[in-house]
């Protein structure tokens, strides 16, 4: 967005229906930016947009779904203007050994995490560069973009593939539209109490959690939420950034 | 407020090195126009004293050589004393110019790393053990693209650059989690450093014009924008330690 003032800031959230991406809805529309919330449950992302008032819109699309993509991008730039940001935090996490990672698992960590992430910026993209406009896109990576762990395989594999994806579509779309990718660490949500469900003692797996980042504790979602707008509109000089922000997790 | 808080530099207390050109120079005005007191550290003492009397009330030169650990030390001990402890270190100091091999005797080589590294290294040293035995704080080194790539003439800058990312992610890990240490990795910049790059070219604006060319955004960064990825760094990502920042206009990613 270049040198867009924030009442011009006009973003997609995918993911916006909870954790990092409903903070980062939050956090665009307290800067004046308009808003589209995507999401799957539409319950969720109507209240939220209740609740921010004029400047954000509901839009109910699974972004594994390319067709569901395009048209929900279509509704946005309809519902609030030409869309010149994308934040894409949707994602989800589905720990399985690899013996149990089947074909549909594999699709479908996968086509939520990497094609989730690539169709909106398809979409996106070739609207702003059919405009010849300017604009600004963040992934949302891991702090598995760059390390494995057991039982993680399709999640880790999509999430270098996110730093991939970020890389060559800055190259392909600089200078007008910078792509830049955020790798959190362990962050305090709904997905992470999910996967602390699945433990046999999901208490003593959080505490542990808790301990494993050298700054001891996880991150809160309105932190990543923080670094999330800071690289999509003030960091202007930044494209094909990965940055970490992962409580030092992948510093040792 | 410390600087794992997030109410920004207002009342913080900062010391910068290399605070007399370039990326220093624009942290020092940013950081003390914001309320912070700073700390001014670099060579020449005549251009701080003026920057000192510039910034007003609670800016402080420690004119340093900080290529001598002993001084690069004592720099943050006469900081640490008169601003009452520190917040932020920024280690903007550094020094580059284009050397092809043939020409890099051993002196050439040891003062880029004595000044690059080995004062980075002894001025977040002396300061980081004091913050871990204090309050607490954060430490924002600067590195380079050339932390990540290679360049013809650049030996011992690539080597130096490259080594502060080693360092600062060891320091992280040490001083987590009272501490927070990390590195902005920028691109090129419109600085008197980059004017001095491009001197040494035979036509230093066609070089000028090349080096833009490279960067995928076309232009070189303001010093002001390094400023305020270093900023974001020590004030709005309380969760980042040991982190990579680059903010290179794309030069890396390829």
């Amino acid at each position: 967005m270049a040198q867009a003032a924030n009442d011009s800031l006009r973003v997609v959230v995918t993911g916006a229906s909870s954790g990092v991406g409903r903070e980062v809805a939050k956090r665009l529309v307290g800067r004046g930016a308009r808003v589209a919330l995507w999401a799957r449950r539409a319950d969720e992302i109507a209240a939220l947009a209740e609740e921010l008032g004029e400047s954000a819109v509901a839009v109910p699309c699974d972004v594994s779904d390319p067709e569901a993509v395009d048209a929900a991008a279509r509704e946005s730039e309809d519902r609030i203007g030409l869309v010149n940001g994308l934040v894409n935090s949707a994602g989800i996490a589905d720990p399985l050994p690899l013996a149990e990672i089947d074909a549909e698992a594999w699709n479908r960590t996968i086509g939520a995490n990497l094609s989730g992430s690539f169709y909106p910026c398809r979409a996106i993209a070739g609207r702003l560069r059919a405009e010849e406009a300017e604009g600004s896109i963040v992934n949302v990576g891991s702090e598995l973009s760059a390390m494995g762990i057991p039982s993680y395989a399709a999640y880790c594999a999509s999430k270098f593939g996110v730093v991939g994806l970020t890389k060559a579509l800055a190259d392909e779309l600089a200078p007008r539209i910078r792509v830049n990718v955020l790798c959190p660490g362990p962050i305090d949500t709904p997905m992470l109490a999910g996967e602390f469900a699945l433990a046999p003692d999901p208490e003593q797996a959080r505490a542990e959690e808790n301990e494993r980042p050298p700054m001891k504790r996880l991150a809160q979602p309105g932190e990543i939420a923080d670094a999330a707008v800071w690289l999509l509109a003030d960091a202007r000089f930044a494209t094909g950034s990965v940055v970490p922000i992962d409580g030092g997790t992948t510093a040792v | 407020m410390s600087a794992n808080g997030d109410t920004g530099a207002a009342g913080s207390r900062i010391l910068i090195t290399g605070a007399s050109s370039g990326v220093g120079l624009a942290a020092a005005r940013r950081f003390a126009g914001e309320g912070a007191k700073v700390a001014l550290v670099a060579r020449r003492e005549e251009i701080l004293d003026e920057l000192a009397a510039e910034l007003g009330d609670g800016a402080l030169a420690v004119p340093t050589d900080i290529s001598d650990p002993r001084a690069a030390t004592w720099a943050v001990v006469r900081a640490w004393n008169e601003l009452g402890g520190l917040d932020l270190v920024v280690n903007a100091a550094g020094i580059g110019l284009p050397t092809p091999l043939e020409d890099l005797d051993p002196r050439g080589w040891q003062e880029v790393l004595d000044i690059n590294l080995g004062g980075t290294f002894f001025v977040a040293r002396e300061a980081g053990v004091r913050m871990h035995e204090d309050a607490g704080g954060s430490i924002v080194n600067i590195g380079s693209e050339l932390s990540s790539i290679g360049m013809a003439l650049y030996a011992p800058y690539c080597a130096s650059k490259f080594a502060v990312v080693g360092l600062t992610k060891s320091m992280a890990a040490e001083l987590a989690p009272k501490v927070r240490v990390n590195v902005v990795c920028p691109g090129p910049i419109d600085t008197p450093m980059m004017d001095a790059e491009l001197d040494w070219y035979p036509d230093p604006a066609a070089t000028r014009k090349e080096a833009i060319e490279r960067v995928p955004l076309k232009r070189f960064a303001q010093p002001e924008e390094v400023v305020d990825a270093v900023r974001f760094l020590a004030f709005d990502a309380p969760y980042a330690t040991g982190a990579v920042l680059p903010l290179d206009g794309g030069t890396t990613m390829t």
